[in-house]
């Protein structure tokens, strides 16, 4: 592999971290709300 | 213990937060270009010497983490303060998928410099050491219930796993294995520190954002545990049992 291979992998794993971790935040944020909003309402 | 829910809207996150997220998410934008346009390529590495724009900070970033999980765990057994106790939870596990992205870019520079995916160097071991306490902190965080013992024993394993940061630091000046010694504008070339201070200012941005997310989620999850609680013991109440014990989520 040529080393513009690695730098895009390594650059390309950086920024998968970066959205998968901030998407499981917006689940996780979005979950506890409607759970909030179901006990609420109960 | 003291509420997470007291005296605060558990619905609104601080707009200070949004703020430092976007501009976080621009700059460190800003400083990659900046870093594959500006910076020349390394008189050994060639181009490889890009991946340190990502896995330096990363590394750094993991470092500040865990010295907020130490604080925070600190202040928890001082003050039992839930609030604390959620704080070093949300570095820690900020902290544990940073640490797990510095072992696999390292792995990815390691790969075409040093020609292995993984060595039991020193700094990777002990790297590698942190990782597991901190995924072995949450483990424990999921697995208690009760929410003072679950603060408690978080607290201790917290304060253990940040002790072993400045192991993992002095780890290459200690045992001289293969990783460098660690890089820092002092020790590099000038062509070069520019671009990873812009990287790293961009990257404790982020992670300021991430954290306080992270700790905003925490507290709501905390306000729905407390509330489902009160309203299976009103439940209990009326129907004149026992109360029900309350599952964490």
């Amino acid at each position: 592999m040529s080393e513009w291979n690695y730098v895009i992998a390594a650059y390309a794993v950086t920024w998968g971290v970066i959205f998968g971790y901030g998407l499981y935040l917006v689940a996780r944020k979005r979950s506890a709300r409607q759970r909030i909003t179901a006990l609420e309402q109960q | 213990m003291r509420s997470a829910s007291s005296g605060r809207d558990a619905r609104q996150q601080p707009r200070w937060v949004a703020i430092i997220g976007i501009v976080g998410f621009l700059a460190i934008i800003a400083a990659q270009v900046h870093g594959f346009t500006m910076s020349p390529p390394d008189r050994d590495m060639g181009n490889l010497q890009k991946i340190m724009y990502v896995h330096v900070p990363a590394a750094w970033m993991s470092f500040i983490c865990f010295f907020v999980v130490l604080v925070g765990s600190v202040r928890y057994l001082w003050k039992r303060s839930e609030r604390s106790d959620l704080l070093a939870a949300s570095a820690a596990e900020t902290g544990a998928v940073l640490t797990a992205l510095t072992l696999l870019l390292g792995s990815i520079w390691g790969r075409p410099t040093w020609g292995v995916w993984w060595t039991w160097d020193a700094r990777l071991t002990s790297t590698a050491v942190l990782l597991v306490i901190f995924v072995g902190y949450l483990a424990l965080r999921s697995f208690t219930d009760d929410p003072e013992r679950r603060a408690l024993w978080s607290a201790a394993v917290g304060i253990f796993g940040a002790l072993n940061v400045p192991i993992v630091y002095m780890s290459v000046k200690w045992w001289r294995t293969l990783h460098q010694l660690p890089s820092s504008p002092n020790t590099l070339d000038p062509a070069y520190t520019l671009a990873l201070r812009l990287n790293a200012i961009a990257a404790l941005l982020l992670v300021i954002y991430v954290i306080a997310t992270r700790f905003h989620v925490a507290q709501l999850e905390a306000d729905a545990d407390a509330l489902a609680e009160r309203q299976a013991l009103s439940f209990d109440d009326r129907a004149g049992k026992e109360p029900l014990e309350v599952a964490h989520v």
